[in-house]
């Protein structure tokens, strides 16, 4: 079993007075269960306002001072930039995107997702130090202002949507169920709507309570960034998309007649917004 | 004129049912019947790289495909070079059974390659592989080389001498930036996929080099990949479930009773 683990945390820092962002509490939490096992020591760096190119120097610089043999990383995009380009500087191995952080032998162990998140990996690493981004619970993407990311419910568009018309209609049923809008990624491809609005695994990762995925075939790279919430409900006209296996509720239609139908039940805030 | 490396891995189709997808011994993964392709994000970056270079007899650039890897697909190569790359430049490694993870040494096989090509102004690749969904080999490759890193370009434009322009994905929105050459730019799908060739692109393929080296060729220290993770374990997650089926005398009928069964399952 290996035994000292000399781990440095780092993070943009948070909203001031030394406070954590979240995704960064829990990182620090892994580190400091890993050192309470193992012994070493735990160090946190939030450098601030600095580029990545600029984060990443100063996290090298940091760990050739002070000898730490591994870096801990929130996977956000901006972790997911900082933890590779500072393994690049130090030239050591990098995985991004784990859980399930653990000692083993002379490394780690921990799991990561493969083939957009069709099957799950577990990895060890040897005693060579690394850098490692690890998923917390906390969303992954904070594009500022958007409520997808922290909403109790999503209603979400894929290329089923048909255009940037489609996804006018499906904001009307976003506002009526009170849901953020949120999309697959082809409509975000074809510029309907922003990437801000992508779920999945290189979008944002998601868990209300319900998610309602309009013209989505329901591809695994999806499913990574929405399985988790509650219940999944799946509007499509293709009875055999794969979006009907992982889906709790389904209706096989036209996307339109069966948005209209669920306007039909809905409050009415929705009637206005609709003229 | 602008020297271009586009690095780009195979990868079974990552479109193709997920539920075809197998563990076989010694961690492999197969999927019956599914065709290897270019990785999707490493086709929008060669995408990125054909619209710098640009058509006709004067190109702005000269783009060189760079790809590591057990088995290289001619025909996937000669779809890159009809999709805008001027030549291949190829490293074909041993099969690699369980170091589906380890991107460092990928990366050094890519900077011998980009060492090969001698001058290179910019190198390209996809933001993440569609298998290993790693995203660390274009990061890992800027540090080796010690070059200028941009990660998730979704726009590159030809700026002043020796700078491109780069639109990229940040957690507050999309920003553009100036980036001095030589550099690695990830690329993400924003960018646009290549789309499909047609005959005259493919004929005139067919005239360009592919270059395979094999491992030996190259100044590789090999053992220093003993260091670097190794996957130990791959296992299926059970994500599917029994869908309820809503239905009604229409489409719209059916929506009306979905959200009355909505209600009753999230409340
Ligand atoms: C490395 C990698 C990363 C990726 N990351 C992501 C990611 O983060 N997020 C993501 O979403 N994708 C991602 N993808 C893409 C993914 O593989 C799929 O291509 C994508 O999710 C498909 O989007 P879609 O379901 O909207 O489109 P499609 O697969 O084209 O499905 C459209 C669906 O709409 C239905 N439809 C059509 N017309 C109607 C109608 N009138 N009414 C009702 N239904 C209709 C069709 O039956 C079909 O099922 C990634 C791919 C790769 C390779």
């Amino acid at each position: 079993m290996r035994e000292c683990a000399n781990i440095l945390v780092a993070s943009r820092s948070g909203s001031g007075d030394g406070e954590v962002p979240d995704d960064t509490a829990e990182v620090l939490a892994a580190a400091e269960a890993l050192v309470s096992r193992v012994g070493g020591k735990v160090g946190i760096a939030t450098p601030d306002g600095a580029t990545q190119a600029e984060c990443a120097a100063r996290l090298a610089d940091l760990c050739r001072a002070g000898s730490y043999d591994l870096v801990l990383v929130p996977h956000t995009l901006w972790g997911a930039d900082v933890a590779p380009r500072t393994a690049g500087i130090l030239g050591w191995p990098c995985a991004t995107a784990c859980s399930d952080l653990d000692a083993e032998e002379e490394g780690w162990t921990f799991k990561r997702r493969l083939h957009g998140g069709a099957l799950v990996g577990t990895v060890r690493t040897g005693p060579a130090p690394c850098v490692i981004s690890l998923e917390t619970s906390q969303p992954t993407r904070t594009d500022s202002g958007d409520s997808l990311l922290t909403a109790a419910r999503v209603v979400a568009g894929g290329r089923g949507v048909g255009g940037p018309g489609g996804f006018g209609k499906l904001a009307v049923l976003a506002e009526a169920l009170g849901a953020a809008l949120a999309s697959s990624r082809p409509p975000c491809d074809a510029g309907w709507v922003p990437s801000a609005l992508q779920v999945g695994i290189t979008g944002a990762q998601v868990k209300p309570e319900l998610y309602v995925a309009v013209g989505i075939s329901g591809s695994v790279q999806h499913l990574a960034g929405m399985h988790r919430a509650k219940c999944i409900v799946a509007v499509n006209t293709d009875p055999d998309a794969a979006i009907f296996r992982y889906a709790h509720l389904g209706v096989v239609g036209e996307w339109t007649e069966v948005v209209a139908g669920m306007l039909d039940r809905l409050p009415d805030e929705s009637a206005e917004a609709q003229c | 004129m602008l020297r271009i490396a586009v690095c780009a891995k195979q990868v079974l189709d990552p479109e193709a049912p997920a539920e075809l997808l197998r563990v076989g011994e010694g961690l492999t993964v197969t999927a019956s019947g599914t065709p290897e392709v270019l990785s999707p994000y490493d086709a929008n970056a060669l995408k990125a790289a054909a619209d710098l270079r640009g058509e006709g007899e004067t190109p702005n650039a000269d783009v060189t495909l760079l790809t590591v890897g057990p088995r290289p697909a001619k025909p996937l190569l000669l779809k890159a070079l009809a999709s805008g790359a001027d030549r291949v430049l190829a490293l074909r490694t041993a099969d690699e059974v369980g170091r589906l993870v380890d991107g460092l040494t990928t990366a050094r096989r890519l900077a011998a390659l980009v060492g090969e090509m001698g001058d290179c102004d910019l190198v390209l690749t996809g933001r993440q592989a569609a298998d290993t969904n790693a995203g660390v080999v274009g990061p890992l490759l800027a540090g080796i080389l010690g070059i200028d890193l941009v990660t998730v370009a979704v726009g590159i434009r030809a700026a002043g001498l020796g700078t491109v322009e780069v639109d990229r994905l940040t957690e507050g929105g999309i920003e553009t930036i100036e980036c001095g050459l030589p550099a690695v730019v990830t690329v993400s799908s924003e960018i646009g996929d290549p789309g499909p060739v047609d005959f005259p692109a493919l004929a005139a393929a067919k005239r360009k080099p592919i270059r395979i080296l094999e491992a030996a060729e190259l100044d590789l220290r090999d053992s220093e990949a003993d260091l670097g993770p190794v996957l130990v374990d791959l296992v299926k997650p059970k994500l599917e479930r029994t869908c309820e089926i809503v239905g009604g005398e229409d489409a719209r009928a059916a929506g009306r009773a979905l959200v009355a069964r909505i209600a009753e399952l999230s409340g």
